[in-house]
């Protein structure tokens, strides 16, 4: 599997907002995985409505509250813009209208439909295979897996391809703690540790016009709405409005599933603890690369002092691609800055490095850096930032992080 | 007048017998005029009808004069209409709604750039600001957080093809959404829909709103926990309430 050089400029400051109770427990991450006609409000919308849709079925259950949500952004490849030059071309005069369309505010034509139908057919794996956004999914929920995590990717449209490809980037001792909930699926199966041909988990409905046009979909196995055509969504493919139609068919098949897989699934056993706080460093030979920490007290944490005041490398990995591992837990995290560095030790080509933090429940982020060559011990006291963390607050009203 | 919704009414009386009486407005007039009752029925000769017409002018509605009928018609099944008197005839001009405390509407130059025109220097495109101020007169609230919602569209569409500025305003502009559910969850998606469909009234803004889209491919963002989402808000709540 590459990993891809991106090379990204450090310089711009994130903030990150306050974490909420200080909670180090295993938690389950529910990311919405968009296809490519969703623009990217669509995309948080149906996260939103996923959250509240769930929200209402886990009341009271074992899984109230052990939920995060999020989003899983696949690019559009051109394919929004390309059905916007051509709606505009051929009938709308107004962008507005447009949009209107794509959010369903206003029912489609059938000239709209049509195209939507073609825009989809004209996706398939080879186009979202050398996404270097796949790479970067299967870093992060490797990460989030790795600490212990699960991980479901609520699947729509094309984002069915982008999911099915990271799966086979998931570290095999992890897979039993990820699962695909596919939903209005343009491929021809649902990847998974326990998907195989008739026991596929996804749902594609009968009024679902867009997938009905790709011949190697899988058949639709829901009737939503009992008539060829669902008059609040002319296209039968909206996430929202035909697919979580509240108390219809699918919707309920949709939070089944999720609810079931949560249930089956399993924490990986990594040996990695989860943390308030975490870092993973991973590369792409088999060479030698060491994270290395500064916390707030000014301890330098790495493989030679491997116990800090706030945290700890429980990760030491001195010959494969990692991970190399570093925690802070809720019980032991200091406010102040923190950085995240590494150190290229030992190798002879250059070597691409992947550092995933997370702070809070709430916030991951991926950089890379390309390593020319190896520094051995003079780098040790000279290591490569690659993030800068500020936290604040307390364990009372919750702990602010704040990235550079 | 942009923005205004009257009603208005007429009485008829009726001179002859009718069977299946309708009143109808002409197309040209139909998206701003509905009449109450549309379907009289029968009515006896000498009795007097009263008819509402409620008019409603859309905020962003073009300037200008337009001119029509209300028309008293017969339906006989299967038969078409007839037109059972002599039509009303109905002339509505629109006006720019006029508000001390509004820029003026900037119109078609206000579509020549990315950002548009905003001449009080609020964060808010002029056109944006007149029309989340026409459409939610009666709710500050909304209005407060559709306007920061908005404000985030003019710092998101210059930066968007830069990959760490779009993650940074991603998260920002989820939060602003976040408080707009917050104020109405029913109406939200609605609402955040047709005020960025709007915002993305030209190419140059469509296509910078695609390219924020594609310059978040490979990352993840979190929308937070709904029943904190009023935390998200960037003004204070209460004191507009």
């Amino acid at each position: 599997m590459k990993i891809y050089n991106l090379i990204l400029l450090l310089l711009v400051t994130a903030y990150l907002p306050a974490s909420h109770a200080a909670d180090c427990d295993k938690r389950t991450y529910v990311y919405f995985g968009n296809g490519m006609m969703n623009s990217f409000d669509e995309r948080i919308d149906n996260a939103r409505v996923l959250q509240e849709r769930f929200s209402e079925r886990i009341a009271g259950t074992s899984l109230e509250g052990t939920i995060t949500y999020g989003v899983s952004h696949n690019e559009s490849h051109g394919f929004i813009l390309d059905l916007m030059e051509v709606a505009i071309q051929d009938a709308l005069t107004d962008h507005s209208q447009f949009w209107r369309f794509i959010w369903n505010l206003e029912s489609i034509p059938d000239y709209f439909r049509f195209k939507m139908a073609v825009v989809a057919a004209a996706v398939n794996i080879l186009v979202v295979y050398e996404q270097p956004a796949v790479q970067e999914h299967i870093s992060t929920y490797n990460a989030m897996l790795g600490e212990g995590n699960k991980v479901i990717v609520v699947t729509h449209s094309q984002g069915n391809l982008y999911a099915n490809i990271a799966y086979l980037g998931i570290t095999p001792q992890y897979r039993n703690g990820f699962a695909i909930v596919s939903v209005a699926n343009p491929d021809s199966y649902v990847a998974g540790i326990d998907s195989y041909p008739g026991n596929y988990l996804y749902t594609t409905i009968e009024e679902d016009y867009v997938i009905q046009g790709i011949p190697t979909a899988l058949p639709a196995n829901v009737n939503n709405f009992y008539g060829p055509v669902y008059w609040n969504d002319y296209s039968g493919h909206n996430f929202i409005d035909s697919y979580m139609a509240r108390n219809y068919a699918a919707e309920r098949k949709i939070l089944t599933d999720m609810e079931n897989k949560i249930r089956q699934m399993s924490y990986a056993e990594s040996g990695l603890s989860n943390g308030i706080i975490s870092v993973t460093l991973t590369w792409d030979g088999y060479t030698d690369l060491d994270l290395h920490v500064y916390e707030p007290s000014g301890t330098h944490v790495y493989y030679a002092n491997k116990t800090g005041y706030s945290g700890y490398i429980d990760r030491d990995d001195m010959d494969g691609i990692g991970p190399e591992h570093y925690v802070v837990s809720c019980d032991t995290i200091q406010t102040g800055p923190y950085k995240f560095g590494v150190n290229y030790y030992r190798g002879w080509t250059p070597q691409n490095a992947a550092m995933f933090l997370k702070a809070g429940d709430e916030e991951t982020v991926i950089r890379y850096k390309t390593l020319s060559e190896a520094q051995g011990y003079s780098g040790n006291t000279n290591p490569v930032i690659m993030f800068e963390l500020d936290v604040t607050g307390n364990s009372t009203d919750g702990y602010n992080f704040h990235v550079r | 007048m942009q923005g205004s919704a009257e009603t208005y009414y007429a009485t008829i009386e009726v001179t002859d017998d009718l069977d299946g009486a309708v009143a109808r407005v002409v197309p040209e007039l139909e998206r701003w005029i509905s009449v109450t009752p549309s379907i009289i029925g029968d009515v006896n000769k000498g009795e007097k009808i009263e008819i509402a017409f409620s008019v409603r002018i859309p905020p962003d509605e073009a300037i200008g004069t337009y001119e029509g009928t209300v028309q008293l018609k017969q339906a006989v099944l299967g038969m078409p209409y007839k037109t059972i008197a002599k039509p009303l005839p109905i002339t509505i001009s629109i006006t720019e709604y006029i508000d001390m405390n509004l820029p003026p509407d900037p119109g078609a130059a206000g579509e020549q750039t990315l950002l548009g025109i905003d001449s009080d220097s609020d964060g808010v495109r002029d056109d944006i600001q007149r029309y989340i101020h026409l459409t939610y007169p009666d709710d500050k609230l909304i209005r407060a957080s559709l306007r920061e919602y908005a404000k985030q569209f003019q710092i998101l569409l210059p930066t968007a093809e830069n990959k760490e500025a779009s993650y940074l305003n991603a998260k920002k502009l989820t939060k602003d959404g976040n408080c707009v559910y917050a104020m109405n969850r029913a109406e939200a998606r609605t609402m955040l829909g047709e005020l960025r469909a709007r915002i993305l009234n030209t190419r140059e803004r469509s296509v910078a709103y695609i390219n924020f889209g594609d310059s978040l491919s490979g990352k993840t963002t979190y929308i937070g926990d709904s029943s904190k989402w009023i935390n998200d808000c960037n003004f204070d709540v209460e004191a507009e309430r």
